[in-house]
């Protein structure tokens, strides 16, 4: 805050009783009120807008009462919540009035940057910080530098396109650099590499009979939570529930089977079912197709005459069966993965009694590991198998969204910017290490921890300036002190965000930005329940402090000053592509251009120039009063015949993989093989191209490190952010074994009575990558051998609650200062499930 | 009513508004240029507060030793942040069980700001420490004109509406704030900040409760 008016500071004296004094010329704060000023007690009314807390994306509706939010529910309207929100949604109060958020703009004033090493930031004007920062950015330009400029995206609405790709590429860099890879690339990688469909699945839960949840808990996160919370009761009421998981989620403490198998054994898992399903003759027949003298000829170990098979709407089945089934028999499977065989015979036999209708709930878990690709493959290929892939009761793919796309900006690019934006990445992405095999596509897609690499050690370049929104790579990335290393290095960062975090600590500019849900302006497309969704984010409330839509405001105003600085390319690409759809005008400020890109990208489904299905809604006035517009219901078996695979069918061997992958070793003058090795599989020729079981990479030698750590999300995790809420600490133990107030690491009481540990001690965890300190709990709901402890908590700078001493000290463990670097290389993904981090636990 | 007593609450209007003029974003050179600790150290003076005013002489000193780079960077790390705010100037964060901004003591604080006419127009939540003594330094100035016009009336309502606010607001909550200043100030403008914030609340505080408990307005 700052003084408005000198007088403030002068004595009533010096101005003279009657005009200062009694009619308060002299104030600053206060100010005459124009309205009868009784606060709190106004009838309040909701607002349409989108929680972000977690990839669910709900619509919402928030209570506002005197400008002051004070409650949440889901939109009325929404198909996909029904008017419902998980925990998430309410925790989110106490995130928007967080008095942890930043206020104004700052500034660094302490150049040395690490942990524990204080900023010392200062208040700055905005104006100040745009004219900063635009002259760090025509610096690089006028010395040809302009790709050593990086975008580093977090939690983004659709908007992004303007300040992560338009912005990015019209000023000439080619580091647009997104998040994706942190959150599920390598499940994408198992549903593109059978289906076709890089992208995340629907799940049909009010049709199925049989729910195969694997590697997550679709009740605590992973896409359709409120949803998933008010079915979950009716499916087990009418099918058959099974949770394969190493720990005993919420969904496995209600399911007729949990499967605790050992982290990273899915695809041997997974297979044994397949072989089961096949030897027994219980695959879908008419989806999969069948002997042609119907005549099972699947048996175990023995190989089968690709010929002898007619297969319908699938690829591959008795490639398959020869290259990899034959020989996973359900005992082999129980042997790997440390569980009953007679529990995968009984999974295979019920899902093919109720196939079509299998949901298979594939999540990050059995992907997101070093090997991952093929056991995301594999369990995926079980979808097919049941014929419940894309079919009522099973997984499906999206209704479209017909919003409209990012315009053309191409004119706007000069030489350098077409020039610079066709330079490699810093995440490396498609080297012969880091294929990123995104839609088939040889770096394709973002390697998000592979920044780090790239950054440390200059390859392909330096990087000399990021800018940051939303995203806190340097606590959120596995092998967290890579980042710290690498940021450190870095000379000019901007940290565009709602609270300080440890990205912020290594920022030379801090900018304070509009949390979503409550003050952040954008759209979300989503799909969930049947149904595809937009839903709009508005300024429910008004910012308490300024604070801007970075995805729009910041390029507004960066192009202004660059406009200043000679470069006007931005700002006149900004006005002329998004002018406002109905009246043809330009943006003349930034809030106004916020406004103008959104009615221009969800123009269709308002403007009533084109049906498009679903919602009909009369006009702008009415999308914002609503908040968002449903598709109409998916039609099943859509993609059946026309699955966007090489081979249009559903691909057990994947040609689709084989494609991507030779097309990755040719570009790189090698073979298959050694791109395999390259990426740290062992498969080897034809192996390559179907699902199958790899023994996990372990960080670790199992002598010195005893135990398979194991990372998941807690139900109040508003990704990483709620952790300064006091709430998120007292509602801790809705998580399964966990309890409030404290950080839990669980294990299971047979290994801490062979440790000497007892409920409550402080316990000190190492791997290789590093240490964390966290309180035990000893639980049945762990596997012996395994620990597993939730993401989030483990902070050392974010705030009063977050942080035990700020800058140095953190509350509890960063699950990222344990797990070690790694990636499922072929996707890009970042490695963080199977447990292939090692660890040893010690009391501290 | 006497000039003295007219004068002695304009005089306690200025040192509630020389107070909160020191919870800004500090601008050294103005601070000095208008005699702010000194004025300040004057107010508290003449109101016989020696403590209060030892305090302002000390921060007037700090005022002329640190640069303004300094004063900024401690005012940051104090009540601004970005990472942890150890002197949290709104006073929800000590009012309210969960800490937050914007609680059910702010809306009550804005109501009261609207039941005298005015209302703040400065970025943040009304309960901020510099706009709640910018508040008690409008009543004040108020009552000094009641007093001078004798207005008994509207002076009762006035030492009603004081009273009211002080207590269940302002001074419920400054105390921990000047302690949490005092315990965290590295500069002697700060220091001496947290030291003159409560020995002036405290000296208000019994002020206040050697006359008669006022109900709520």
């Amino acid at each position: 805050m700052k003084i408005k008016r000198r007088d403030f500071l002068k004595l009533s004296a010096a101005t003279g009783v009657a005009a200062a004094a009694f009619k308060g010329s002299t104030l600053n704060a206060l100010a005459d009120a124009y309205r009868p000023g009784i606060g709190g007690e106004a009838p309040g009314n909701w607002v349409a807008s989108t929680c972000q807390g977690c990839t669910t994306w709900c619509p919402v509706e928030v209570f506002v009462q005197d400008g002051r939010a004070v409650k949440v529910r889901g939109n009325r309207y929404s198909k996909q919540n029904e008017g419902t929100v998980c925990p998430r949604g309410h925790l989110s109060l106490q995130q928007v009035y967080d008095p942890d958020r930043i206020k104004v703009p700052m500034k660094r004033t302490n150049p040395v940057k690490g942990r524990g090493v204080d900023p010392k930031f200062v208040p700055i004007s905005w104006d100040e910080a745009y004219n900063t920062i635009a002259d760090k950015m025509m610096e690089l330009r006028k010395s040809d530098e302009s790709e050593k400029y990086a975008l580093m995206r977090g939690r983004y609405t659709y908007l992004r396109d303007v300040l992560y790709e338009v912005m990015t590429k019209v000023y000439g860099s080619p580091n647009s650099i997104s998040h994706s890879a942190m959150c599920a690339e390598a499940e994408n990688f198992g549903a593109y590499y059978t289906q076709g469909l890089w992208g995340y699945r629907d799940y049909d839960l009010d049709h199925t009979k049989y729910l195969l949840i694997w590697g997550c808990d679709p009740v605590a996160s992973n896409r359709m939570i409120p949803a998933t919370i008010k079915r979950l009761g009716d499916v087990m009421d009418k099918a058959t529930v099974v949770a394969v998981d190493p720990r005993f989620t919420t969904s496995a403490a209600k399911a007729n089977e949990w499967v605790p198998l050992d982290p990273g054994t899915d695809a041997a898992v997974a297979g044994a079912i397949a072989h089961v399903m096949l030897t027994e003759g219980l695959w879908y027949k008419p989806f999969v197709g069948d002997f042609k003298d119907g005549k099972n000829l699947f048996k175990a170990g023995a190989t089968v005459d690709e010929a002898s098979f007619a297969e319908k709407e699938t690829h591959g089945i008795v490639k398959w069966w020869n290259l990899y089934l034959k020989d996973m028999t359900p005992k082999k499977a129980a042997e790997l993965a440390k569980i009953d065989a007679d529990q995968i015979v009984r999974i295979a036999r019920g899902m093919g009694k109720a196939a079509p209708n299998v949901c298979v709930w594939m999540g990050p878990g059995a992907a997101m590991q070093p090997r991952g690709g093929y056991n995301a493959m594999a369990v995926n290929a079980l979808a097919g198998l049941t014929g419940g892939v894309d079919n009522e009761g099973g997984t499906l793919s999206s209704a479209k969204i017909p919003v409209n796309k990012v315009p053309k900006y191409d004119k706007f690019m000069d030489e350098v910017a077409k020039k610079k934006t066709k330079m490699k990445k810093i995440d490396q992405r498609g080297y012969l290490n880091v294929p990123a095999l995104s839609k088939g596509k040889s770096g394709g897609g973002v390697s998000t921890n592979n920044c780090a690499t790239g950054m440390l050690a200059k390859d392909p370049y330096e990087l000399k300036m990021i800018v940051g929104y939303m995203n806190n790579y340097v606590f959120a990335n596995q092998g967290a002190e890579r980042w710290e290393k690498a940021l450190e290095e870095v000379p000019f960062i901007v940290h565009l965000t709602t609270h300080a975090s440890e990205f912020s600590m290594y920022s030379d500019i801090v900018l304070p930005c509009r949390i979503n849900q409550y003050e952040r302006i954008g759209f979300i497309k989503q799909k969930a329940n049947r149904y595809a969704d937009c839903a709009l984010l508005q300024n429910a409330v008004d910012p308490i402090f300024p604070a801007i839509n970075e995805e729009t405001e910041f390029p507004w105003h960066i192009g202004m000053k660059l406009k200043e600085r000679g470069f006007p390319n931005l700002i006149d690409c900004l006005q002329d592509i998004f002018k406002d759809p109905e009246t043809g005008n330009k943006a003349t400020n930034s809030m106004e251009f916020t406004e103008f890109a959104l009615k221009y990208y969800t123009a269709p489904l308002w403007d009533g120039k084109k049906d498009v299905g679903g919602d009909k809604i009369a006009g702008w006035k009415e999308m914002k009063r609503r908040g968002m517009w449903n598709s109409d219901p998916y039609k099943p078996r859509s993609e059946w015949g026309k699955f966007h695979t090489v081979t249009k069918k559903f691909e057990f061997y994947s040609e689709t993989l084989k494609k991507a992958l030779k097309g990755h070793a040719e570009k790189h003058k090698v073979d298959v093989d050694k791109v395999m090795e390259a990426c740290n599989y062992t498969a080897r020729g034809e192996m390559a191209f179907v699902p199958h079981y790899e023994a996990p990479r372990l960080h670790g030698d199992p002598k010195q490190y005893p135990f398979a750590f194991i990372d998941y999300k807690s139900r109040l995790n508003r990704e990483g952010r709620s952790q300064n809420n006091p709430w998120y600490y007292e509602f801790k133990h809705v998580d399964p074994g966990d309890v409030g107030l404290q950080d839990t690491v669980r294990l299971n009481p047979a290994d801490g009575k062979q440790l000497g540990i007892k409920d409550g001690d402080t316990v000190k965890l190492t791997s290789v990558s590093g240490s964390i300190q966290c309180v035990a709990r000893l639980w049945e709901g762990v596997k012996p051998g395994t620990v597993s402890k939730s993401y989030g908590q483990g902070h050392w700078a974010y705030g009063r609650t977050a942080a035990k001493v700020f800058g140095k000290e953190a509350r509890g463990g960063n699950n990222n200062n344990l797990i070690p670097f790694d990636l499922e290389r072929l996707s890009g993904a970042n490695a963080r499930n199977g447990g292939f981090a090692m660890i040893k636990i010690e009391k501290a | 009513m006497s000039n003295d007593l007219t004068q002695t609450a304009l005089k306690r209007s200025d040192a509630y508004r020389l107070l909160a003029a020191c919870f800004y974003e500090p601008e050294r050179e103005m601070f000095i240029e208008e005699n702010l600790c000194a004025n300040l150290a004057g107010l508290m003076e003449a109101l016989a507060l020696p403590a209060s005013a030892a305090s302002c002489r000390w921060m007037g000193e700090g005022l002329q030793k640190n640069s303004q780079e300094e004063l900024l960077q401690e005012y940051s790390a104090l009540f601004l942040g970005p990472f942890v705010i150890p002197a949290q100037p709104f006073g929800s964060v000590y009012l309210e069980k969960d800490k937050v901004l914007m609680g059910d003591s702010t809306m009550e604080v804005k109501k009261i700001y609207g039941q005298n006419g005015v209302q703040h127009d400065v970025p943040g939540p009304p309960d901020h420490i510099a706009i709640e003594l910018e508040f008690m330094s409008l009543l004040e100035s108020r009552i000094a004109q009641a007093l001078s016009e004798t207005k008994q009336e509207e002076l009762a309502g006035l030492f009603a509406t004081r009273a009211y606010f002080f207590n269940k607001f302002l001074a419920s909550w400054a105390p921990q704030l000047g302690k949490a200043i005092i315990g965290h100030a590295a500069l002697p403008f700060y220091f001496g900040l947290g030291e003159c914030l409560n020995d002036f609340i405290d000296s208000e505080k019994q002020r206040l409760a050697a006359t008669e408990p006022l109900p709520a307005p």
